[in-house]
């Protein structure tokens, strides 16, 4: 029992430098500043109440309330503003710049802390007051804000650190934030990989065919997509491989890289075939935040190893 | 290594609330029979699915206080089902008109609209969202909703129909023979909205 103990502290708290986590709170707020800019037009409709809203949220919310009536929502916001005198279009938009505001202070590492929190807070809000027309990039993206919230800031590049010289936390801190982000993602690809295996379509091309074909992912010509149909059941596969090899070859020190890589070229794709420039985002976030920071940071490789042999 | 043990415990507690969502969503899936899994282990995968749901609270009382707090953290963390986009294949997609009908006799037609590019990806989700509610009271509210949207673009109509449906995509080989998408009709609303009460609102 108390080798599995030692075990587990050994993989759990081995020293990491704090570089992934600036992937991750950079990465994080540029994630909240792209998706303030891409939703502005439409924010107040999708969080509006009825009579002014494209879908009403107070059905969004209702949903919500039957699950817990401790989820945070819009709803909130806009009662405590209203007690001020903000009517709910103001409040709103209000809510939309305190977003915006936290994504920025966020990427500068400023007031990190409060910075995370409030975007974690502001981003769950809409993202369940808009539940209905929420997607992946959304859960995912709460997913992210919740672990940038609870890890140790600041980082070294962070103006925190920087400016307002608050220390960095201990290696062993960031290497225990760090694995609970690795072993996350590892789930999320692996019930995902496993799922995709279980459908025909992707063995056979259907799915990549619907996937490229269906609006409003439809961003490619159907001609160029037919021209290449040959291809589909191929790339098909390779996402069933890449996605279910995830948490096996993502360990292996020989495959690590040339996974890593795939997976973030599979992102990429992506975002520039369906157009789901937001989903792609945060998932290359995640995966260099979670794997990348040895291979984007040259000079934190050494300390890392240093630190791990002290430990 | 100050306060480990803590550590180990909370990544426990939190570890074990996302494998359990992960396992739900999967067993639904597999239980619906969405997969090349055998008819057969069916009721093994809703079985599965009821043991997640209750490792997860939800089969306690919803005015639980456990059951409150669980979801609520699950919830909040982004850990409440399984990410599945996609998977185990790529449905297909929902389309909503509205057959607009003025007091004149004249007929037009109207789509949702979005002001911002972005935003298609998240009509497109609400719209698979309505268009897979299978209670149907709910889902009629909800195009309710939607259509209400529309007349306030409308104020003079006297009666929206609102026609939901899905798009029928070509095969490969279909595509390369020249057909195209179809709409196939599922199901037709007829809304009235009275302007100077507020009893046809939704």
């Amino acid at each position: 029992m108390r080798h599995l103990y030692h075990g587990l502290q050994k993989f759990f708290f081995a020293a990491t430098s704090d570089t992934w986590l600036s992937i991750l709170r950079f990465g994080l707020g540029l994630q909240v500043i792209v998706y303030c800019i891409s939703i502005r037009g439409d924010w107040n409709e999708l969080l509006a109440t009825k009579g002014s809203g494209f879908i009403s949220r107070e059905l969004a919310e209702a949903i919500l309330s039957a699950n817990s009536f401790l989820i945070p929502r819009v709803g909130w916001l806009t009662s405590l503003l209203h007690l001020l005198g903000i009517g709910e279009q103001a409040a709103l938009s209000l809510t939309w710049a305190s977003l915006l505001l936290a994504g920025l202070f966020l990427s500068a590492g400023l007031f990190s802390r409060v910075s995370s929190i409030f975007a974690w807070f502001l981003y769950l809000c809409a993202a369940k007051s808009g539940a209905l027309a929420a997607y992946g990039a959304d859960q995912m993206t709460i997913i992210g804000l919740f672990y940038l919230m609870v890890s140790p800031l600041p980082d070294r590049f962070s103006l925190d650190h920087r400016l307002r010289k608050y220390p960095i936390k201990d290696a062993w801190l960031h290497g225990f934030f760090r694995r609970v982000l690795q072993l996350h993602l590892c789930v999320i690809y692996f019930s995902s990989g496993v799922t995709k295996c279980l459908g025909v379509g992707w063995w056979n091309g259907a799915s990549m065919w619907r996937a490229l074909t269906r609006p409003p992912f439809n961003i490619i010509p159907v001609d160029i997509i037919l021209s290449g149909r040959a291809l589909l059941p191929v790339v098909g596969i390779a996402i069933l491989v890449l996605e279910t090899g995830y948490p096996l070859f993502i360990w292996v020190n020989r495959t690590r890289f040339i996974w890593l890589i795939a997976i973030l070229c599979m992102h990429l794709a992506i975002g520039l075939t369906m157009g789901l420039y937001l989903f792609s985002l945060i998932m290359i976030v995640l995966n260099l935040a979670a794997f990348g920071s040895e291979y984007l940071f040259r000079t934190s490789n050494s300390e890392e190893s240093v630190s791990a042999q002290e430990v | 290594m100050r306060g480990s043990f803590l550590y180990l415990a909370a990544f426990g507690v939190h570890f074990s609330l996302l494998v359990a969502g992960t396992f739900r969503d999967t067993a639904w899936v597999l239980g619906h029979g969405y997969t090349l899994l055998p008819d057969s282990l069916e009721n093994f995968w809703k079985q599965t699915e009821r043991v997640t749901e209750a490792a997860l609270g939800r089969t306690l009382r919803n005015s639980n206080p456990l059951r409150q707090g669980v979801v609520a953290y699950t919830y909040s963390s982004g850990i409440e089902g399984a990410y599945m986009f996609f998977a185990p294949g790529v449905p297909s997609s929902f389309k909503l008109v509205f057959e607009v009908h003025n007091a004149s006799g004249a007929v037009e037609y109207d789509l949702p609209r979005i002001h911002e590019p972005a935003s298609a990806v998240r009509l497109s989700t609400l719209l698979d969202y309505v268009g897979r509610t299978e209670y149907a009271p709910l889902r009629e509210l909800m195009v309710k909703v939607l259509t209400y949207s529309v007349w306030q673009r409308h104020p003079s109509a006297s009666t929206i129909r609102a026609i939901l449906g899905y798009i029928e995509e070509p095969t490969p080989a279909e595509a390369r023979s020249g057909k195209k998408e179809s709409y196939r009709v599922l199901y037709a609303y007829d809304f009235t909205f009275a302007p100077s009460t507020d009893s046809d609102t939704p």
